[in-house]
């Protein structure tokens, strides 16, 4: 008995809660985590390096061919990578507003197939 | 309203002096009164049981609808709708199972909700000043305080274990209250506790009589939590803040139960756990839950760090001959391959500031052992999560093995294969170079193989710098004052004192744990280090008491079960294997052995009974570890002239305390009787010393220093620091222990006046303090005879003493004849004949031994060779001294 008591009070709690903290504290959350998730990839691409060497050549290779090679292959990468970057980040915010949508789009589906459904039949 | 924000200020709010403070207890943290406002009851309980039942529940039955929606979706779609998701007009199209979809993803953001909440449930610790943090308080009303919180949102899943549990424990017996006493049995019920109370050795047996006794006098009523234990939880707080713990576990609950009762400590007193100990093991188990911390933060940071040649820029070269001769540090760090660094915070602040003030290259000195490698991979851990100077920053750390550059070609061609391996460091960039036992490019081959002149010059030029290691005497030897060592600035990496000590070890002792499926006690590993440190010489902390260790763990999980205890008693007996001394507790038989030492002393020795004394009381002293650990066990000097038993009892001792005659180390000292005989006994430059030597092989020994009187005085000068630190440094700068052993020293200066004295009746202590006081005076210094622990004078042997000799003497020869089945028998008058020939007040026993061998040894050898006694014969001694032979009755 008591445990019904309590499951429905938990049940029915958390369903009221949980469109606030959607919108609130989950919204912050998710955001927290895609953010981290861009700069983890930033990292790990280290576009930041790459610049900072644009002028450096590459396998130690001195002279001036392999100085004018390096610097093409460099400004590729520098732009290969800032677009995968950027790819990345438009993934994330794709997600992000996912996320925003996703519940307000299922209920207007429910909602419009319960009515077409009891209207239309 | 009271001003919270000055801490000390109003008199309601009485400190905390001991429980019976009336009141509400609760601790302020940055204004803010955390307390313990709930009273649990038996209901409270059970509600908070089945919530976290169901919120489990919840979860799977949400999971399962979510799942159960979707699929029916998706088989609706597949069945009657041909896959034509993809027309827009079948989603604009009413029908039952678009509902399903809808559902489904409805549901899947709400476990998605459940799920994330109860991740994120419970509250984060208070963020406060630790220095200005106070003791709890007692307030006398909450309603006083506006800013308060309930200490109960920061409590760990296994405290409300302990809660509930002490709570049950209370209810089950009727009592009224909740004790502390209640909340350490629920504390030793909890499973998270089991680890604690095995490092501890501790079982509830052990303990449950007292704790029985003490609980059967406590108030029966209605059951609630009492204000002691309100007071508890808000130590706990302080505890974990002060820990910088991220909630109030058990372990605060323990601790802070266990220091608030007297009656708990004096408990734990007396199966001998103290305070220091549970302080002790508390942090071994918080060290190891930051150690695993600290590594889950290593391997997010690893994932960065490039694992191949090349660093994040682009700009290294290949380094395919270095590849070769070299292992890669950083890569090993990257993989999770090298040990983690504890402590060596100093160290590790002078190789980087070395390094960061522009790549000074360094030589980490120290000996083998303490930890020159383990520091070199902190400092690769360190380059991995780039927590290094710039200059470290996006490198590598290469450690280059010599002995490859040097083993190939027979050695030919070493000079150029170095300077390649450089020549690839200088190209590539991005290498740091480690050179282990940096000695070996000094020292390395026959011919002239210097392969350091090489590396410094190439140092000269600047374009990279080395890391090495080497030991303090290969320092002296080869780096110190050559061209290398000017380009090496030196890191002295000394042993890490005990508690460093012991904290490597605990880190070190889950890996021996798991491989060998024991547990070590708190004891135990205390006992490692100590032990190690006190007995196992040559070596060095930590590396001797982690092979300690393993070998302990080894040799426990041979003889017992899986996830036997290693105890104290495990780690004594392999010590004493090692090393022959006897550490462990003395055991009963042992005790009555001891007690009687006198008697079995005079089993070989007659007389002398105030020396026996002495030695005896030195070496029960001794056993019981009553002695201090940093002088010798005993040093004696023995006074007498020859053959009055000095000898005689320096070997007893030996044989009685060290187990046999042989564990004694005998010097004649009239054989140092110049200044330069001390380099013979102390060792010189490459030359070991024999007194030093013999120590260091068998530091568990009796030193016996024959005619002390006839040494030079400086040796006089070395033996008494030997008797005041117990150790000495040899000539080539070792130390050797001398703490384990019984120095005696015989002398016969001052015989006449002993004899004199002793034949005029006067007593013994008289004469020893004319001997010490003058007779002495002209041969020893006063602070040379005061390091003895006791100066025995040995009594001229009177007649009654040398016939007992006599008695002892045929004995074994009695006992000789025996092995070959002859009988022996002397009568007495025999025996009193002998007695008076060998005797001669001047040299007491000795002319003894010389009569018996000419007139009993002698003979019986003539009837051996001569064939006339056999088997089953006896032979008898007669009051003349004759010999004759009784033959055995015929078969």
């Amino acid at each position: 008995m008591l445990t019904l008591k309590y499951f429905f009070l938990d049940f029915f709690g958390s369903l009221l809660r949980w469109p606030v903290w959607w919108y609130s504290s989950g919204l912050v959350y998710v955001v927290k985590q895609l953010v981290l998730g861009i700069q983890g990839y930033a990292k790990s691409l280290a576009v930041g390096v790459w610049i900072k060497n644009l002028f450096v050549p590459m396998f130690g290779q001195n002279d001036w061919q392999s100085r004018l090679i390096s610097f093409g292959m460099r400004v590729f990468q520098i732009i290969a990578r800032s677009i995968f970057v950027m790819l990345w980040s438009v993934l994330m915010m794709i997600v992000f507003l996912i996320y925003i949508i996703l519940p307000i789009f299922a209920v207007t589906g429910l909602i419009y197939q319960i009515f077409g459904l009891l209207l239309g039949v | 309203m009271i001003d919270l924000e000055n801490q000390n200020f109003d008199p309601t709010i009485t400190p905390k002096a001991s429980s019976g403070n009336e009141g509400v207890p609760g601790l302020l943290v940055d204004g803010v009164f955390w307390y313990w406002p709930q009273s649990i009851t038996e209901a409270d309980i059970k509600e908070r049981s089945v919530k976290k039942k169901i919120d489990k529940w919840l979860r799977r039955l949400v999971l399962a609808f979510s799942l159960f929606t979707l699929l029916s979706f998706i088989l609706g779609i597949v069945l009657y709708f041909d896959l034509q998701i993809l027309v827009l007009e079948t989603w604009l199209t009413p029908n039952p199972f678009f509902s399903f979809l809808w559902v489904s993803v409805l549901s899947f953001c709400f476990l998605f909700y459940l799920n994330i909440v109860a991740k994120n449930s419970g509250h984060k610790m208070p963020k406060t000043n630790l220095a200005i943090l106070g003791e709890p308080t007692y307030i006398p009303s909450v309603d006083a305080i506006e800013r308060r919180r309930d200490i109960a949102d920061l409590l760990r899943a296994d405290a409300w274990e302990v809660l509930d549990e002490a709570f049950d424990i209370a209810k089950q017996s009727g009592h009224k209250y909740v004790t502390i006493i209640h909340l350490f049995l629920g504390a030793l019920a909890v499973p998270s506790t089991q680890l604690m109370l095995t490092r501890l050795d501790l079982t509830f047996d052990a303990i449950k009589n007292p704790l029985r006794r003490k609980m059967s006098a406590m108030p029966l009523g209605e059951t609630e939590f009492s204000t002691e234990v309100k007071e508890i939880l808000a130590k706990a707080l302080k505890n974990s803040l002060l820990n910088e713990r991220s909630g109030i576990s058990v372990v605060e609950i323990f601790i802070e139960a266990y220091g608030s009762s007297e009656f708990l400590k004096e408990l734990l007193y007396s199966v001998d756990i103290n305070e220091q100990e549970i302080k002790n093991v508390v942090d071994w188990i918080r060290i190891h839950e930051k150690l695993i911390a600290r590594y889950n933060t290593f391997k997010k940071a690893a994932g960065f760090k490039p694992t191949g040649n090349m660093n994040r820029a682009y700009t290294a070269q290949q380094t395919k001959f270095l590849d070769s001769v070299s292992a890669d540090l950083t890569r090993e760090a990257v993989r999770g391959g090298l040990p983690m660094l504890i402590d060596r915070k100093t160290e590790m602040a002078q190789l980087l500031r070395a390094i960061e003030g522009g790549g000074q290259s360094v030589v980490l000195v120290g000996e083998a052992g303490v930890g020159k490698n383990t520091i070199i991979s902190g400092l690769a851990e360190l380059m991995v999560e780039e927590k290094v100077p710039k200059l470290l920053q996006d490198k590598r750390l290469i450690e280059l093995s010599i002995p490859h550059i040097v083993s190939a070609e027979g050695g030919r061609g070493a000079h150029e294969r170095l300077l390649y391996a450089l020549q690839e460091v200088q190209m590539s960039g991005n290498i740091i170079l480690v050179i282990d036992s940096i000695d070996q490019m000094v020292s390395v081959g026959g011919e002239a193989l210097d392969l350091s002149s090489v590396l410094a010059g190439e140092l000269e030029k600047g374009y990279t710098f080395v890391i090495a290691t080497t030991s303090p005497r290969e320092y002296t030897a080869s780096i110190e004052g050559t061209m290398l060592g000017k380009q090496l600035q030196r890191i002295n990496v000394l042993e890490p004192d005990k508690n460093s000590a012991i904290l490597v070890l605990e880190s070190k002792v889950g890996i021996i744990e798991n491989k060998h499926r024991v547990v070590f006690t708190y004891d135990a590993v205390e006992a490692l280090v100590d032990l190690t440190d006190r007995y196992v010489h040559e070596a060095f902390l930590p590396e001797k008491a982690i092979l300690v260790a393993k070998e302990v763990a080894l040799d426990v999980s041979k003889r017992g079960p899986e996830w036997a205890k290693v105890t104290r008693a495990d780690v004594e007996t392999i010590i004493t294997q090692k090393t022959n001394i006897p550490i462990s507790k003395v055991t009963a038989e042992e005790g009555a052995g001891l007690l009687q030492l006198e008697e079995r002393i005079h089993e070989r020795m007659i007389g002398q009974e105030d020396a026996v004394k002495a030695v005896s009381s030195a070496l029960r002293r001794a056993r019981t570890e009553l002695r201090s650990n940093d002088r010798p066990i005993a040093n004696f000097l023995f006074l007498g002239s020859t053959g009055v038993g000095k000898t005689e009892l320096a070997k007893t001792t030996a044989e009685v305390y060290f187990g046999n005659e042989e564990s004694m180390l005998r010097f004649d000292m009239s054989e140092y009787q110049d200044q330069a005989s001390i380099e013979r006994l102390i060792g010189g430059v490459d030359q070991a010393g024999l007194l030093t030597e013999a120590v260091r092989k068998n530091p568990f020994s009796l030193l016996l220093l024959d005619e002390l009187e006839k040494a030079h005085p400086d040796i006089l000068n070395l033996f008494l620091q030997v008797m005041d630190d117990g150790r000495l440094t040899d000539g080539t700068g070792r130390t050797v222990d001398f703490t384990n052993i019984i120095l005696i020293a015989t002398s016969n200066a001052g015989t006449q006046y002993i004899q004199d004295e002793v034949e005029k009746g006067t007593d013994t202590e008289t004469i020893k303090e004319h001997l010490m006081e003058v007779e002495l005076r002209g041969i020893y210094r006063p602070e040379f005879l005061n390091r003895f622990d006791g100066v025995m004078v040995f009594k001229p042997l009177s007649e009654p003493d040398v016939i007992a000799i006599t008695y002892l003497m045929i004995d074994k020869v009695r006992a000789k004849l025996e092995a070959k089945g002859i009988k022996f028998t002397a009568t007495d008058e025999a025996i009193y004949g002998l007695a008076k020939k060998g005797y001669d007040p001047k040299f007491g026993a000795r002319p003894l031994r010389r009569v018996i061998q000419e007139q009993v040894d002698d003979a019986i050898a003539n009837f051996l060779l001569t064939g006339q006694v056999g088997r089953r014969d006896t032979l008898v001694m007669d009051a003349s001294g004759v010999i004759s032979v009784e033959k055995a009755e015929e078969l």
